[in-house]
């Protein structure tokens, strides 16, 4: 018994040591690893942890899963986020509480198991895995919330699908939590779910504050008569909301209200003493900055403002208070980049435009491959929203808008319909040599895996 | 005929059977004799054996034949110097020199292993056979010792030996071949010619001439012939002083305890303010006495400084050891009481060295006068203004560049020498000068070494460096696109980014007309400065950047108040964005250079902070990592791109020397320098994998070195693997307290390959000798060793050569700091000019007085020149000579004496010789004065003359004077014996090789007996035993 005290004690050590160390160690120096952007290697830690802990008598006398906890902590360590180390320390804490309990061991190894599965896109596996857990440990207030604190990983990590399994597999059996039932489940549906879904949500979720999404969302369903009733709430609590462009039909009333906007961002970063873009990416408002200048068609601004975002964010990838918002960012400067390559095109650069479309075409390759790790869980708000909804309706299509849209159609599965938007690409006839070449021999093959014109190919 | 063989077979036969006739007879006849069968048959066979025999002779089967092996001898040929420069009549050794010769002799055939036939020869002026060398002293006398003629010897003893199966030389000499008293080294040229081809091999046995064997009195110091004495020893001292004659060693024979020599140089009447010297192991400079050391066997004197404001340009050495040394012995010699012990040489001094200086600027240049008035020569500066009537057909003063030993060209454009034809002579003029040995020191700039510079003049064939103008038509088209980093770091960093701007506009300074450029800034996108378009000139260039940046800054303040100021710069997308350069130039129809470059200037402040961009995914999806300077080794191995980069540190300044960084105690020295290093390893990197270098803003940037890698490197890299680590940056660059001015973009002096640089020459050694003839000077291999002490550099580094180039011009004010305030600079220069005089003297005259065996004294005379300076005739005056009472005021020179003789020298061209006389008819001083007449190269009457006091009493008896104690010869003895298929031997140690002569002993031949005596004598015996046997049965029958 005195043997096992010291184990105990020589574990809580080392733990807490690994803790400590986290917070003034190098994580900042950790550097964005674009095959492994969210780093899932944590979750797969924590299974090796729980697993071992699972089949164990008493784990905290165990090698192997003492092990396993000193690596996730040193994982931790390495890439610590606000969210994983609430989710890890949370997660150690009900392991020591629980650890006479194989039952509930078990079911914590279940869980994690599951969302091991959904983060890799297996529906059936992860749902299995939950259906495994007896609805008395789901309920315990421990698993309660290490499922929140799961959920709002998944959610905040662009784990859409995972949230939206999470909410399928549990919202039935009144087991899945306040934050998960009420948010990150609706806003699972309406990313990468049914839009039809969320429509009964609308009205309710994310409160006040957020109104984009269940206007865009009942413009999306058609239901515009909500959208005009959710607009004029949203108008009443923010005029100077960003959906509020939808509703406007003429260019001067777009530019007007978009006045409003810019100067917003502006009183934004005029409270800054430092106006650095490091200052404006530490300001969330500024997240927003490079999509209130693509609306607005400040289209070179935009791009450098998602762009320099994107670069901060992944610097930073590995902060205490990282956000993972780089996918958005890589769109937003995708957007802008193909209405600044329109631009230049009607300025008569034409070489310069058909460099842009080429960088933006490569950059849309990076984020359908970042994308990937999530499902690609952005590409239907980009598609259906903001090319659908935003983008024509403020700027247009343009043929450079056609490319991006054919890329991501095609990426979405739609081949014919990607097919289609390159040849509408092609027929406005404005294009750079370069690129009605390229985009004939797209139509041709049916498909973009042909490179005629690399970036470095001259 | 017929009858009388008949007659004669028929006497044979009769004489045969005359005992059987007979006893046919006796019986028909009935007498009976007691006569027994046994004796008529040998009587029958005695006499057929003597027909037989006769037979034999009358068919002539006199001869029997033999093969037997032959043996052949080969033919090996002594040959013995006997000349005085190995022995003399009189010297105590001479026994052992001989019995050697005689020892090494049997040696060296006994060793060949070849039977052989030895002739021993002597020789010298002539040659005789000897039977030994033994008993050869008494052939010295008529041999004639005061020459060596070897070539005779040889060319003689080959006629002899032609024709014996194989011959030998085996050749005793010191290989030091004169004649009638001088060296004649092309005997030796002679004598290889006589022997190549290796059919006779020589075997060399070197003497090396001990003083024992041909000294009368081998315990007197004596003259060594030492080398010519260069400048490499001279101290900084030493530069006060004017002139340098050759070094004088003295041999002496070791000593038991420590003795005093007097070494004298006599001209007019005083030792010691003629001049001075220092010998090793000796007192110090100023006095003539010469303290030896115990057992010491050589002093060197070095260096003699000769003052020519004495009376005359000859001095007569003397030298003499004080056989008493106590009590301390008079501190001159001047007036040697015992003329004999004393040997004698004359020595040539050098003339003061003429300098020509042409200066292309308004003032004069302080520091070259100030050098020139140290170094106490004669300078002459001409200006451009003063070339009308210095040169051309008209002129007025025409200027000769022969009579200078050094032309000085500062800022000296060759647009200042008038128009082509007078240009292209004065030009060709000085490069023949150079040509034939004259020094040549250029510094200029621009104007100098740029597009109208020397290039392409016959003076850029004479320059250590390859003159390579900007813009010159010949040059190769270029694409050079410029990448300036534009990032906010670099960007409001005034003092620094137009430092950034200058690194750009002065490397695309060079570029050759219908160049394309381009220059872009980049941060995290491409802001086009210049678009691309052909080369327009550097300062449109230069105003299309700066006319950009305006408004670019304008651009910038702008989204400076939305928070998207320029952050840090992408390398690779800068790249990726170099490489659509190519594109452009093809959409705008231009036709594409072969040689593309790129020069990117980034600070080092956030260098690459897209690299999370470094990355791709390709059209099938697949993950691909790149960084860029993968991307830049694409961009060198594919479209031929040669990338070049600069880290700029932030700041007012460049950084300074790297130590002083290190040393310095400024935080923010130090952080700038670290910043920068760390943008710079970011540079380098992509800069070496795209084939070129990255340099870091310290000091100036040896822009010159840039541009002309922007215009010329790669095929220089593909010459010289190793031109990176050369040329690195930070390893040499001159340190920032030499104040050396912004250089612009005409440095582009490359050294060529035989040339050195003259300051920061890396390891060089003192010992490794006389650094080359050509020699570079840029402003930026001042270098200074962490561990050396200024003194210690210059010794280290004062390497000079006799042309010289320096890269900037000398003009930069002389304040503190400077380059030509710099000391260690202003002694280079000093140095610089020093071995740009000519190694030789100008119209140097040797003159050598001997003292013949007929006590005649000779004189002979070597005129050297490397002018075009043809001597017609040489005459010389005898003047009487009266020693001062009073020393001279200054300035005045004494009256010559009365003449006292007066001839023609004989000879031609270089060699004169003459004769004063006997020594009885000479007085006892006089004063001899040389005057020579001739043409120098545009056919002028030149002449010059110069004055010496002689002593005759001094004068040695004449020998071999100029060959004493050099030692054997033996570079060419080593080429005889090469020459001649033979080897050179040790003395000490002969090793023969066996094989050397080979005697063809497979050979037969037919051995005949001639037969007819012994068949005669056969005949006879048999008749006498014939008769004998006919007398016994006589006796009997009675």
């Amino acid at each position: 018994m005195r043997r096992h005290a010291l184990r105990t004690l020589l574990t809580a050590v080392a733990m807490t040591l690994a803790g400590w160390s986290g917070t003034t160690g190098t994580a900042a120096a950790q550097a964005f690893d674009p095959q492994d952007p969210y780093r899932r290697v944590f979750l797969d830690m924590m299974l090796t942890f729980t697993s071992a802990a699972e089949v164990s008598d008493d784990w905290s006398e165990d090698w192997d899963s003492i092990r396993a906890a000193r690596d996730l902590q040193e994982e931790l360590r390495l890439c610590g986020t606000f969210y994983r180390r609430d989710l890890i320390n949370h997660l150690l804490k009900i392991m020591g509480e629980v650890k006479e309990d194989p039952e509930v061991l078990s079911g914590i190894a279940d869980i994690v198991r599951a969302s091991i599965a959904f983060s890799n896109m297996n529906e059936d596996l992860g749902k299995f895995s939950l259906e495994a857990v007896s609805d008395d440990i789901l309920a315990r207030t421990d698993i309660q919330g290490l499922i929140d604190l799961m959920t709002r990983y998944f959610g905040l990590e662009d784990q859409y699908h995972g949230n939206l399994w999470f909410g399928e597999a549990l919202i039935p059996r009144g087991l899945a939590p306040q934050r998960l039932s009420l948010d990150l489940y609706p806003k699972a549906e309406f990313l990468v779910g049914d839009i039809q879904k969320y429509m009964s949500f609308a009205e309710s979720a994310f409160g006040s504050n957020f109104l984009d999404w269940p206007i865009t969302a009942a413009m999306r369903a058609g239901r515009d008569d909500l959208a005009q009733r959710l607009q004029s709430d949203y108008d009443r609590t923010k005029p100077t909301n960003i959906t509020k462009l939808l509703f406007l039909e003429t260019p001067t009333a777009q530019a007007a209200h978009c006045q409003g906007l810019l100067q917003g961002v502006r009183d934004r970063l005029m409270e800054q003493e430092n106006l650095t873009a490091k200052a404006e990416a530490e300001t969330t408002g500024v997240r927003f900055a490079s999509w209130t200048l693509l609306l607005c068609g400040q289209f070179a601004d935009s791009r450098r403002s998602a762009r320099k975002m994107g670069w901060e964010r992944m610097s930073r990838s590995c902060g205490f208070n990282r956000e993972t918002s780089n996918v958005t960012d890589f769109y937003n400067a995708i957007l802008s980049g193909s209405y600044l390559a329109t631009e230049q095109r009607k300025n008569g650069e034409l070489l310069r435009s058909a460099f842009t479309l080429e960088e933006i075409v490569a950059e849309v390759r990076q984020v359908l491959y970042l994308d990937s790790f999530t499902g690609l869980g952005h590409i239907n708000i980009v598609v259906d929203e903001d090319i659908e909804l935003y983008m024509t309706h403020l700027h247009g299509m343009t043929p450079e808008l056609r490319v991006v849209q054919g890329l991501l159609e095609e990426a979405r599965g739609n081949t014919s319909l990607a097919v289609d938007a390159w040849r509408a690409a092609l027929t406005e006839d404005e294009l750079h040599e370069r690129w009605v070449i390229t985009l004939q021999a797209w139509v041709n093959a049916r498909s973009s895996r042909v490179n005629l014109l690399s970036a470095e190919e001259s | 005929m017929n009858v009388i063989f008949m007659a004669l077979i028929a006497a044979g036969l009769l004489f045969w059977l005359a005992p059987l006739v007979r006893r046919l007879l006796d019986r028909l006849s009935g007498i009976e004799r007691n006569q027994r069968v046994s004796v008529l048959i040998t009587s029958l066979i005695l006499r057929g054996v003597a027909v037989g025999l006769m037979a034999m002779l009358w068919l002539g089967l006199n001869e029997f034949r033999q093969t037997v092996p032959a043996t052949t001898k080969a033919r090996v040929d002594v040959l013995l110097d006997l000349s005085e420069s190995l022995v003399h009549a009189d010297a105590p050794d001479l026994e052992t020199y001989l019995r050697n010769a005689d020892r090494l002799t049997d040696q060296i055939v006994s060793d060949l292993g070849v039977p052989a036939e030895v002739n021993r020869r002597v020789f010298a002026k002539g040659s005789r056979s000897v039977g030994s060398f033994n008993a050869a002293a008494a052939a010295i006398a008529d041999i004639g010792g005061d020459s060596t003629d070897l070539s005779a010897v040889i060319a003689e003893t080959l006629a002899t030996g032609a024709g014996s199966p194989a011959q030998a030389i085996v050749l005793m000499t010191d290989g030091l071949t004169t004649r009638q008293g001088a060296r004649d080294d092309t005997q030796i040229t002679q004598v290889l010619q006589l022997l190549a081809g290796g059919r006779v091999p020589v075997l060399v046995v070197p003497q090396p001439g001990e003083p024992g064997f041909r000294l009368a009195k081998p315990d007197d110091p004596r003259f060594i012939i030492g080398d010519d004495q260069s400048l490499s020893l001279l101290s900084q001292g030493d530069l006060e002083d004017p002139l340098i004659a050759t070094p004088i060693d003295l041999a002496i024979k070791p000593q038991d305890e420590q003795r005093v020599a007097y070494l004298g140089a006599l001209q007019g009447d005083k030792v010691q303010d003629l001049f001075r010297f220092t010998c090793l192991d000796g007192d110090p400079a100023g006095t003539a006495a010469i303290i030896i050391d115990e057992r010491v066997d050589a002093v060197s004197c070095t260096p003699l400084i000769l003052d020519q404001e004495g009376e005359g340009s000859f001095v007569q050495m003397t030298v003499k050891l004080d056989n008493n040394p106590e009590p301390v012995p008079d501190t001159r010699f001047a007036e040697p009481r015992l003329p004999d012990t004393v040997q004698s040489r004359m020595v040539p001094t050098m003339a003061t060295p003429q300098v020509l200086w042409l200066d292309g600027g308004a003032q004069p240049i302080a520091l070259i006068e100030t050098i020139i008035e140290e170094l106490n020569w004669n300078i002459e500066r001409v200006v451009p203004s003063d070339l009308p009537r210095r040169t051309g057909i008209d002129a007025t003063q025409p200027l000769d560049l022969f009579d200078y030993d050094l032309i000085l060209m500062t800022d000296f454009a060759p647009g200042e020498i008038g128009d082509g034809l007078t240009q292209q002579a004065i030009l060709g003029e000085i490069e023949d000068f150079v040509q034939r040995g004259g020094g040549l020191f250029i510094a200029g700039g621009d104007e100098t070494f740029g597009v109208k510079g020397y290039a392409a003049t016959p003076v850029a064939r004479v320059l250590p460096v390859n003159v390579e103008p900007k813009g010159s038509s010949g040059d190769p088209k270029l694409l050079a696109v410029g990448v300036l980093d534009v990032s906010a770091s670099l960007f409001y960093e005034e003092a620094t980014m137009d430092r950034a701007v200058r690194y750009i506009v002065e490397s695309f300074a060079p570029l050759s007309d219908g160049s394309l450029v381009r220059v872009f800034g980049f941060s995290d996108e491409v802001h086009e400065l210049v678009p691309l378009d052909t080369f327009q000139g550097v300062e449109d260039l230069e105003n299309q950047i700066r006319d950009s940046l305006a408004l670019l800054a304008e651009e910038f303040e702008r989204r400076r108040l939305i928070g998207l100021q320029p952050e840090g710069i992408d390398i690779y997308d800068a790249l990726a964005e170099t490489r659509r350069s190519l594109v452009m130039a093809e959409e705008a129809g231009f036709e594409l250079p072969d040689e593309r470059r790129v020069l990117i200037i980034a600070d080092g402040g956030d260098a690459d902070t897209g690299a999370y961009l470094s990355w791709k995914v390709d059209e099938d999806g697949i993950f691909q990592r790149d960084t860029a300077p993968s991307l830049a080794a694409r961009l060198n191995s594919d479209d031929d791109f040669i990338i070049n980069g600069i880290a700029m540190a932030y700041g007012e300044t460049s950084l300074p020397d790297i130590y002083e960084v290190l040393n310095s105690r400024d935080p923010s020295l130090r952080q700038r320098a670290g910043i920068a290093s760390e943008g710079f390893n970011n540079l380098f990197s992509v800069a070496e994998a795209g084939g070129g270098i990255a340099y870091l803003d310290r000091f100036q940037i040896p822009i010159g070195q840039l541009a002309r890698r922007m215009i010329s490197y790669k095929d220089e890299r593909i010459d010289d693997p190793q031109f990176n680590t050369r040329h690195r940056f930070l390893y040499d660059l001159p340190a920032q307290e030499m104040g050396l001015g912004a250089i612009n973009g005409y440095s582009i002096l490359s050294a060529r390959d035989e040339a050195r640089f003259i300051m920061g020459q890396q390891d060089y050694q003192p010992e490794q000798g006389r650094p080359l003839d050509l020699a570079l000077w840029t402003d930026w291999v001042l270098k200074r060793e962490p561990d050396s002490s200024a003194e210690g550099f210059i010794e280290r580094a004062a390497v000079g050569g006799r042309v010289s180039v320096l890269g900037t011009s000398l003009r930069d004010g002389g304040q503190d700091n400077a380059l030509t305030a710099n000391a260690i600079f202003q002694v280079a220069l000093a140095r610089a000019f020093a071995w740009a005089t000519r190694t030789n003297p100008r119209d140097a005259i040797e003159l050598s007085l001997t003292r013949d065996a007929r006590n005649e004294v000779l004189l002979a005379l070597e005129h050297r020149s490397i002018d075009p300076f043809a001597p017609t005739g040489f005459s010389v005056e005898l003047y009487g000579y009266e020693e001062a009472e009073t020393d001279l005021a200054e300035g005045s020179t004494r009256a010559r004496g009365t003449l006292i003789n007066q001839f023609e020298l004989i000879g031609s061209e270089s060699r004169w010789t003459g004769n004063l006389g006997s020594i009885r008819d000479l007085p006892e001083v006089f004063e001899l004065v040389i005057s020579g007449t001739g043409t120098d190269r545009q056919g002028r009457s030149r002449g010059f003359q110069k004055p010496g006091v002689v002593r005759p009493a001094y004068l040695h008896l004449a020998t071999e004077p100029l060959a004493l104690d050099a030692g054997a010869n033996l570079v060419a003895l080593q080429a005889i014996a090469r020459a001649s298929g033979g080897v050179v031997l040790d003395p000490a140690n002969l090793q023969v090789p066996g094989a050397l002569v080979q005697l063809e002993q497979s050979g037969t031949r037919d051995r005949v007996w001639d037969l007819t005596w012994a068949l005669v004598l056969l005949i006879l015996i048999a008749l006498v035993a014939d008769y004998l046997i006919r007398e016994y049965l006589s006796e009997a029958e009675a």
